[in-house]
């Protein structure tokens, strides 16, 4: 039967519907290759499709060069991209598993231009539409007025085919089951006889394996061949279909691929829609990141190999250096050509936009995609100005802001999920800025010429090519200096704290929200003065200038250079973009200097820097304590406001997760000047307790009262406002910040150095304020959690295990400074500890619990003798 | 370990008074500088050559490549050997591109590397003996060495006088290699480049001797690369089949007589084993090296040949290597690790041949240098972890805390003088354990004490950082988890309990998935005769399960599997009594069908009741053993386990 039906000026016919189901079934493939190798590795694979493009061309070139028939060329290609799949796991996953996520994924976008670069170097003809060859022995028919070809045949019979085997295999084949439980649980798998490190590698393989099927369907369907089309515009169909999956349910997966197949191919049937797909993935997948619900504790990732900003104070060594740096780089204009002058230009707007992901990604440890979109947006608006008559610096300015308001909101879905997801969303909006956006007519338009700042330096024309470098090099400089500046705020503290630590953060009052956004559009803000810098060294601008290679480009070269590292991209910009750009290398070479900087970064996840800083450190001690010990500064009184009364009150709280009672009828309260110890066996339930009261988990039922009003609905920053401090069992802290820094980060909005100074010095750790916290002993760490809690001046204090992994000594100066604390400032202290001898000398009060429950309650030696107490010890 | 005392002696000296510095920093310049220079020549006479030969050509540039990433990737650093490989990468890839000014960067990028394999053995001695200005000048030095090298090159492009390269370079090498070999290593320079070694040192504790540096490897090396380069060399742009074929017969030849010499003096030192490694890889190589040269003949009688000796040649040599390290009477040990370097050894081959034949001959050097480099790279890994294990032939009795002399002859498992931690935090001291075959033994502690890091590493699932672990005679360094489990060596911990995601059903399989379909059957209806709950939860989600069935599922795994020994870590956490009387009996059960267990419990009620020996632990040490029973008649130590330390209380118990 068929059927039309017209809504507004869209034609939606059996015929679209069918076909779009056919090349939805073939972004389903893609899409369940994502969501297999994610489940099993955690990362994204952005080298997905460029890895089955690698079998395709592979495949193409067995036929068209050695005529080998299509069936067999076709599993020689499926094969190579297993192998692919497996030797990227092998190489560069692996080696990588114990970075952030995100340097993994930012190696995976590496490996994709090299594939990509691999396959068209291999067979530069073969590859497009016209010359892939066309699936053999498949049916041809048509369906309405629409002819259905070989290759929508094949991805209409051979995709929906391959998708069922794979379910198939992988939920009733002994490795499929294999692969899935090494995915679940690795521990489990391995116990069970089950390698896991090698079923990390079939999924990769089978990952690959499928994801060439779908290449070698699509490509034939598609005219010109382009890096971009086989890169990321065909990621972007599987990528958006398994984020919106959440990379975990293969089904949810499958289904969002066909209804993309569908929507697009009733978009392109109907004319008028150019980038409209991109737009309608991008609100899918914003919509599918607002409806995430966060789960469970969010793990602190291990980000002091990688993003430690290096903040040596100003020597004058490397202020000379920079200074003949800069000069150097002055003189480029007088004798350079101006091809190579605007070869240069360009490179530096890329360092600059690469500096702006070394704002978010190095600093705030997001992964974002999407920074030079933003810039082609701020080079759009900077054009409109400067045509204007406004002049140059301050349309650039004006560009710079309105990037940076957009990147912010780009980033609001992800401020409540931390993850992998705010690539794919920086990725659409990537893809929808080139493909639509930059396009419209009050933007870039079909072409733009820029205008360029008048006036000469020493005879050289401003507007020239050669003069107009002296203008992205200032640009340049300034834009340093601004990072550079920011890197020494409060705000840059509190991104790091975030990002190391969350919880912690936002236990000291630091609001994650508001930071992350703030980062947001300071990091659009310099992707904005990069990209209209860019976009004015051209003399004739479209929307093919911004494609979204380049913003993938960025990402790399801040990790080339250095995530974190102040001057890394420059040189990462220097390398890949000024290399070719100067050298014009052969398509061989191009796939040369991806390899190697994919080894470079497997080998020192830091880029070039790290390199620089693993050769400054052999020629230095590692830990640099502050030799200058400063004598001790006078005791400041604390405010004379002590608190009184009842301090906490929490009334029969409960708390279920799932099956299990975590927390059942608790109560507990606490008195202005009252140490509590709250003691039990593991999985009593203390901990619970403390996130309940502080704030990181509702209870089910109950209130928690504190100070007299009820705070039971108040999240952790602002409880910790009101004065409720804690530390955490793992007293992990924020590994990249220092000990100044860290207290500094507790004191909040005072950020009063002498102050902290003062702190550190009464808890006896002044001598390590310039080292780092992930390079101080457990000791050491516990010591300045007390610090942070005491810092805020807080009227509660909850400690988590204060002397988990401390020495004898060292407890007896804990208990020590607790009580001596209490005395100063009559605050309540509830301590949950395992070491009862410390408690009993601390506490005024014990409360015992077991199972969720408080069995005890009373002074230490009643709590200790009671017989429920010692039972639930002893069973 | 006497070394570690020797090497602390000499540096109260300068290092320049230690002739062996000088000798390794010599032994490193000469295997680093002169081989860019080769390869760059036999690619440019590959870029010339007949194009039936590029492919051979290439894979000989792939052979040397693969030279120097040994020689970087065992020594050096981490930072030196990125430097290493990266840069022989790029150079080999530019100079295949043919054009002048290519060439020319490809070379100073290999020089680069070279000065930088220098510059950063210069500053790991300097920084190593805190003589910081020496290190300045030579780092100084080397680096305008390197330049003026560099300038020279490019001035005078490919066309330098290459006998007197080839006269000064062999002299040089074989000097330096001979001299860089006959020298002991030191460890002092070796503990800088070792993260765990620093952060033990950080620790206040002795620093041990892990890892060897392989000085002799490299000198092997260039001993053994250069006769072969200087062939390539002289052949020019015709190569024929005679140069390849000395080149071989005269690398095996030299091969033998060096490794052979090497064994004999190394069997004479005490600590020999990591020195035989050492021979036997740079025996490896060379020989190995030296077949691949031999297939440049290309007669297809030439090529077999060649191809058959280079892999007998790594196999056999690989066989023997992990033989020496698995270092175990007992078969099962070496012959896993065997097993597993064959294949990846065949792996790697078969790669190359099949990435050689279908690449285009213009194109396939890039293919070959990162394909070559990667599975280089990931094999040496291997092997380095492969050959970091502590050899001590000291066996005395083990002394427990409280007196009693247990002999280890029977043990099931036998732990020893185990350290571990996560980063800088060392976790384990020093730990001793030994199981006998069908016993229950209760491991006892107070929180953070070090059980569930012990009971994960004995399994496997935690690294190790010094001690061994030996399970039925057999140690278990090269074996990893599923290999131990697959041996009858399983944990069930909270972590390692089940797959949440999973369906029962489905976790019933991947449990067994090491069995036949009907060992399989048979071993489901076990699981359902000891829990039949199981059977009416088949579909639903391990996760959604309660507490106590989840506990269920985790401990059929050790129903349907019977493992020889079970190590069980809070089996009981937050489960109702009921729940626990449920899992009691299958434990019981387990045992009495001759599986024995360590068991890990927070109630020390339930663990003695299942125990016939309690083993305390306290910060990460064994401090006191007893019979179950023992320990039961003695309420107090009990509750000294959790709330007062039981060794003070043992101690006061001594005193009185």
């Amino acid at each position: 039967m068929m059927w039309a039906v017209a809504l507004g000026d869209f034609d939606i016919t059996t015929g679209g519907v069918a076909l779009g189901l056919f090349t939805g079934s073939t972004y389903a493939l893609l899409a369940a290759g994502l969501v297999l190798v994610y489940r099993s590795s955690g990362v994204i694979n952005f080298a997905h499709s460029s890895i089955g493009l690698l079998g395709a061309a592979f495949m193409s070139l067995a036929i068209q060069q050695y005529g080998i028939p299509y069936w067999l060329a076709f599993a020689v290609g499926v094969l190579v991209s297993a192998g692919a799949g497996a030797a990227t796991e092998v190489v560069v996953v692996k080696p990588l598993s114990s970075s952030p996520k995100v340097i993994p994924m930012v190696a995976m976008l590496g490996l994709s231009t090299f594939f990509v670069v691999l396959s068209l170097a291999l067979n530069p003809d073969g590859l497009s539409g016209e010359a892939f060859p066309q699936p053999a022995g498949m049916p041809t028919g048509s369906i309405g007025s629409l002819l259905i070809t070989k290759p929508y045949a094949a991805q209409g019979i051979v995709a929906p085919l391959l998708l069922l085997g794979l379910g198939v295999f992988l939920w009733l084949s002994k490795t499929g089951l294999a692969i899935r439980g090494a995915a679940a649980n690795p521990d489990v798998a391995s116990m069970s006889g089950v390698p896991p490190r090698t079923m990390m590698v079939w999924s990769w393989a089978l990952a690959g394996a499928v994801s060439a099927v779908a290449a070698m369907f699509i490509l034939p369907t598609v005219g010109v061949v382009t890096p971009e089309a086989l890169g990321p515009e065909l990621l972007l169909r599987g990528l958006a279909a398994a984020a919106i999956a959440r990379f975990s349910s293969f089904g949810v997966a499958v289904a969002v691929a066909l209804a993309i197949g569908v929507v697009e191919q009733i978009m392109t049937t109907n004319d008028g829609a150019k980038g409209w797909i991109e737009i309608v993935i991008l609100a899918a997948v914003a919509l599918a990141l607002a409806a995430e619900r966060q789960r469970g504790r969010k793990a602190a990732e291990p980000w002091t190999q990688v993003g430690a900003p290096h903040r040596a104070p100003l020597r004058p060594l490397s202020v000379a250096i920079a200074v003949i740096a800069v000069a150097a780089a002055a003189t480029v204009p007088m004798y350079a050509n101006a091809s190579d002058a605007v070869n240069a230009t360009l490179v530096i707007a890329v360092a600059i936009v690469g500096i702006s992901v070394n704002l978010v990604t190095g600093l705030g440890g997001q992964l974002t995609l999407a920074q030079f979109a933003l810039g082609g947006l701020a080079g759009a608006v900077s054009i409109r100005a400067a045509a204007d008559d406004i002049p140059f610096p301050i349309a650039v300015v004006c560009g710079a802001v309105i990037a940076g308001a957009v990147s912010a909101l780009i980033a609001i879905p992800s401020l409540r999920v931390r993850g992998p997801q705010l690539a794919v969303a920086t990725l659409s909006f990537a893809l929808v800025t080139s493909a639509y956006l930059l396009d419209q007519g009050w933007l870039l338009g079909t072409r733009q010429s820029p205008s360029r700042p008048s006036g000469s330096i020493g005879g050289i024309d401003l507007a020239s090519g050669r003069g107009y470098y002296w203008v992205a090099l200032a640009a340049l400089v300034v834009v340093l200096l601004l990072v550079r500046w920011i890197r020494r705020t409060a705000f840059a503290r509190n991104v790091v704290a975030v990002r190391d630590n969350e919880d912690a953060a936002r236990a000291m009052a630091v609001s994650a929200v508001s930071t992350k956004l703030q980062l947001a559009f300071a990091g659009g803000l310099v992707a904005g003065i990069g990209g209209a810098i860019y976009a004015h060294a051209y003399t004739s601008l479209s929307s093919a200038n911004f494609p979204v290679a380049l913003s993938i480009d960025a990402v790399t070269v801040a990790v080339i250079g250095g995530l974190g590292s102040l001057i890394g991209p420059v040189l990462g910009a220097a390398y890949l973009v000024g290399l070719p750009l100067f050298l014009a290398p052969p398509a061989e070479a191009r796939a040369g200097i991806a390899g190697i900087w994919l080894i470079l970064v497997t080998q020192q996840p830091r880029g070039i820097t790290g390199l620089f800083d693993a050769i400054r450190n052999r020629m230095r001690p590692a830990v640099s304590i502050d030799e200058a010990h400063e004598t001790h500064l006078e005791r400041e009184p604390f405010s004379s406001d002590r608190p009184s009364g009842r301090l906490l009150d929490v009334e029969t709280v409960t708390r279920r997760f799932g099956s299990i009672t975590a927390v059942e009828d608790a109560s507990l309260t606490v008195d202005a000047g009252e140490i509590v110890g709250l003691i039990g066996p593991n999985g009593a339930g203390k901990t619970t307790l403390f996130e309940i009261v502080s704030g990181f988990t509702r209870p089910q039922s109950g209130r928690v009262i504190f100070c007299g009003r009820d705070v039971s609905r108040l999240g952790p920053t602002a409880r910790a406002r009101l004065g409720i401090a804690r530390s955490f069992q793992s007293a992990q802290l924020f590994p990249s910040l220092t000990v100044l820094e860290t207290v500094l980060v507790a004191l909040g909005s005072s950020h009063d150095e002498r102050r902290a100074r003062q702190l550190l010095d009464e808890f006896g750790i002044a001598e390590y304020r310039g080292v780092q916290v992930g390079s101080l002993p457990t000791g050491l760490r516990r010591v300045l959690e007390m610090t942070c809690a005491f810092a805020s001046s807080p009227t509660l204090v909850l400690l988590d295990e204060p002397t988990a992994g401390l020495s004898s000594t060292e407890r007896e100066k804990f208990g020590d400074s607790v009580l001596t604390w209490r005395e100063r400032t009559g605050v309540g202290i509830v301590i949950i500890e395992h070491d009862l001898p410390v408690l009993t000398r601390v506490c005024d009060r014990l409360v015992a619990m077991n199972l969720g429950r408080v069995i005890a309650n009373g002074t230490p030696a009643e709590v200790v003798s009671h017989p429920d107490v010692v039972a639930s010890y002893t069973g | 370990m006497t070394d570690v005392s020797n090497s602390e002696s000499k540096a109260s000296g300068g290092w320049y008074r230690d002739p062996s510095q000088w000798c390794d920093l010599l032994a490193i310049a000469g295997a680093s500088i002169p081989l860019p220079l080769v390869l760059t020549r036999i690619d440019i006479i590959a870029f010339d050559a007949n194009r039936s030969i590029r492919p051979f050509l290439a894979l000989i540039a792939l052979a040397l490549v693969v030279g120097i990433g040994v020689a970087n990737a065992v020594a050096a650093s981490r930072s030196r050997r990125v430097v290493a490989l990266a840069t022989g990468a790029l150079a080999l890839g530019f100079v295949d591109i043919g054009e002048p000014r290519w060439v020319t960067l490809g070379v100073l990028a290999l020089i680069a590397s070279s000065a930088a394999t220098v510059l950063s053995h210069a500053v790991a001695i300097e920084r190593a003996q805190t003589q910081r200005f020496v290190g300045s000048a030579l780092t100084v030095g080397s680096a305008s060495v390197g330049v003026a090298a560099a300038l020279a090159y490019g001035t005078w492009s490919p066309v330098v006088d290459w006998g007197v390269v080839t006269a000064v370079g062999g002299v040089a090498l074989i000097v330096a290699g001979a001299l860089g070999w006959s020298q002991p290593d030191t460890t002092a320079v070796t503990s800088t480049f070792d993260p765990r070694l620093v952060a033990r040192e950080a620790d206040g504790r002795p620093v041990a001797e892990v890892v060897k540096r392989p000085i002799g490897l490299i000198a092997f090396l260039a001993i053994g690369l250069w006769p072969m380069a200087a062939a390539q060399i002289r052949s020019d742009s015709v190569v024929g089949p005679r140069y390849p074929m000395l080149t071989l017969v005269g690398g095996a030849i030299g091969a033998l007589v060096i490794g052979g010499l090497g064994h004999l003096i190394d069997s004479r030192r005490s600590d020999t084993t990591s020195r035989l490694v050492q021979t036997l890889h740079a025996t490896v190589a060379i020989g190995a090296l030296s077949a691949l040269a031999g297939i440049t003949s290309h007669t297809l009688v030439g090529a077999a040949t060649g191809w058959g000796i280079a892999m007998a040649c790594l196999g056999a040599a690989f066989v023997f290597a992990s033989g020496i390290v698995s270092c175990d009477p007992s078969p099962i040990g070496r012959a896993v690790a065997v097993g597993r370097v064959i294949g990846r050894v065949l792996l790697g081959t078969a790669l190359g041949l099949v990435a050689s034949g279908i690449a285009e001959p213009r194109h396939h050097t890039w293919w070959l240098t990162i394909a070559a480099i990667v599975v280089l790279h990931q094999s040496i890994r291997r092997l380095r972890r492969l050959t970091v294990v502590d050899l001590e032939s000291a066996a005395e009795p083990v002394v427990s805390a409280v007196g009693s002399t247990r002999s280890r002859d029977k043990a099931l498992l036998d732990v020893r003088r185990l350290d571990s931690g996560y980063g800088a935090l060392q976790v384990l001291f020093s730990v001793d354990l030994a199981i006998a075959p069908g016993e229950v033994v209760a491991l006892l502690g107070p929180n953070g004490a070090g059980k569930t890091t012990l009971l994960r590493a004995i399994a496997g699932l935690h690294p190790t950082w010094s001690g061994r672990v030996q399970y039925g005679g057999v140690d278990l360094a090269g074996l990893d988890a599923a290999g131990r489990a697959g041996a009858g060596l399983m944990l069930i911990s909270p972590e390692a309990a089940v797959a949440r995601p999973l369906t029962v059903d489905d976790n019933l399989r991947l449990f067994a998935s090491t069995l036949s379909l009907a060992e399989m059957r048979a071993a489901r209806e076990r699981a359902f005769d000891t829990f039949p709950k199981l059977k009416e939860r088949l579909r639903q989600t391990a996760g959604t399960l309660s507490g106590g069935e989840r506990q269920m599922l985790a401990l059929s795994r050790a129903v349907m599997l019977r493992p020889r020994l079970l190590l069980i870590d809070e089996l009981t956490l937050g489960l109702s009594p009921a729940a626990i009387a449920d899992l009691g009996p299958a434990i019981r059960r387990l045992n009495d069908e001759g599986v024995a267990m360590v068991i890990v419990e927070q109630s020390t009620a339930v663990a003695l009741s299942l125990a016939q020996r309690a083993v305390c632990i306290e910060r990460g040490a064994i401090v006191a053993d007893f019979p179950a029973d023992e320990l039961r008649a003695q309420p107090d130590l009990i509750r000294a386990i959790h709330l007062d330390g039981m060794s003070s209380v043992l101690a006061n118990k001594a005193a009185s």
